[in-house]
């Protein structure tokens, strides 16, 4: 065993042909993971996104009690189109 | 032994032969010689020099594939496609292939860049002209949005910080595009929102909103990541 550093001995400058830069840098399934993991939220955001746009408007609620009731505003309509005498 | 010996005699003969012939072609050719100069000796050249190099047949092979391959890929970069093209077609007999495929994938991004700012803005802008429009709905509206705001607001960080945090676990990945993709989708989410609660009910405009929406977001998210380091984007050809 030599008592130099083995990873110099392998790897010499002569026999790197390229060094890519950026994420996962010389290791391929590195970046796969990551783009994957972004794709996933990508198209998480656009599913989302379309239920959102795609939703209806908002139902008209009506809270408490009508002040009128049906029967009377029935009624109230009534003395209306008679007009007054 | 003796005759094992004996019969691969011919055979040196034959590589000996074959060697000699080799040696001879590559100090012809001055592959022999050849060395690869550093990617340095290239740096803040123009591209006239680097066409001069490539094209000088007095320089070794590895001197002339090196310029050759550097002014394909600088004029892909600068965003002149044609004549990264006719460079690459120029030198192709001694060009990096990996030239080609860059000026081919910085190309193809350009036409996605100008899809996505196309469809973000059109997307965008007929969402606020129709919240414009129906501006006497927009209480409303931001009532719908509220709404919504806690499963949006748990989407987004769950994205933009879970995301992050395990893309920043590897070792030089960033968590940087997770993190601006989530800060931007909540604007557009949220204008989605209000688009849809002032919009019509009917079945083809929640459609096409839809439609929208999920253009708006993969094009939000292809700038995010342009914008950050188009190199991100080589795993998806572009």
């Amino acid at each position: 065993m030599s008592e130099e550093d083995p990873v110099e001995q392998e790897v010499r400058p002569e026999s790197v042909r390229a060094i890519r830069l950026g994420h996962g840098a010389n290791c391929s399934s590195i970046g796969s993971v990551v783009d994957t993991l972004f794709a996933s939220a990508v198209i998480g955001g656009a599913v989302l996104a379309a239920v959102l746009a795609a939703m209806r408007k908002e139902p008209i609620t009506v809270v408490g009690r009508p002040e009128v009731s049906q029967p009377d505003l029935i009624e109230r309509d009534a003395n209306t189109r008679e007009g007054p005498q | 032994m003796d005759v094992g010996s004996v019969a691969c005699e011919p055979s040196y003969a034959l590589w000996l032969r074959v060697m000699l012939v080799l040696a001879v072609a590559l100090f012809f050719t001055r592959i022999a010689h050849a060395q690869a100069p550093p990617p340095s000796f290239f740096a803040g050249r123009t591209n006239d020099e680097l066409r001069a190099l490539a094209s000088d047949a007095h320089n070794d092979v590895l001197l002339r594939r090196g310029a050759a391959t550097k002014l394909v890929m600088t004029l892909a970069d600068d965003g002149e496609f044609d004549a990264a093209d006719a460079a690459g077609q120029e030198f192709a007999k001694n060009i990096d292939s990996g030239a080609i495929k860059h000026a081919k994938a910085v190309r193809r991004r350009s036409h996605v860049h100008v899809a996505a700012m196309g469809a973000l803005g059109v997307a965008l802008g007929i969402a606020v002209l129709s919240l414009v429009a129906a501006h006497r709905l927009l209480a409303g509206a931001l009532r719908s949005v509220r709404g919504i705001a806690p499963v949006v607001t748990f989407f987004l960080l769950y994205t933009g910080l879970v995301g992050g945090y395990l893309a920043s676990r590897y070792e030089n990945s960033s968590s940087l595009p997770f993190v601006l993709f989530a800060a931007f989708m909540l604007p557009l989410v949220a204008i989605f929102r209000a688009w849809s609660a002032v919009g019509s009910p009917r079945l083809a405009a929640r459609t096409g909103r839809a439609l929208a929406a999920v253009a708006s977001t993969l094009a939000l998210a292809f700038l995010v990541v342009e914008h950050i380091n188009p190199t991100f984007l080589e795993g998806f050809g572009l």
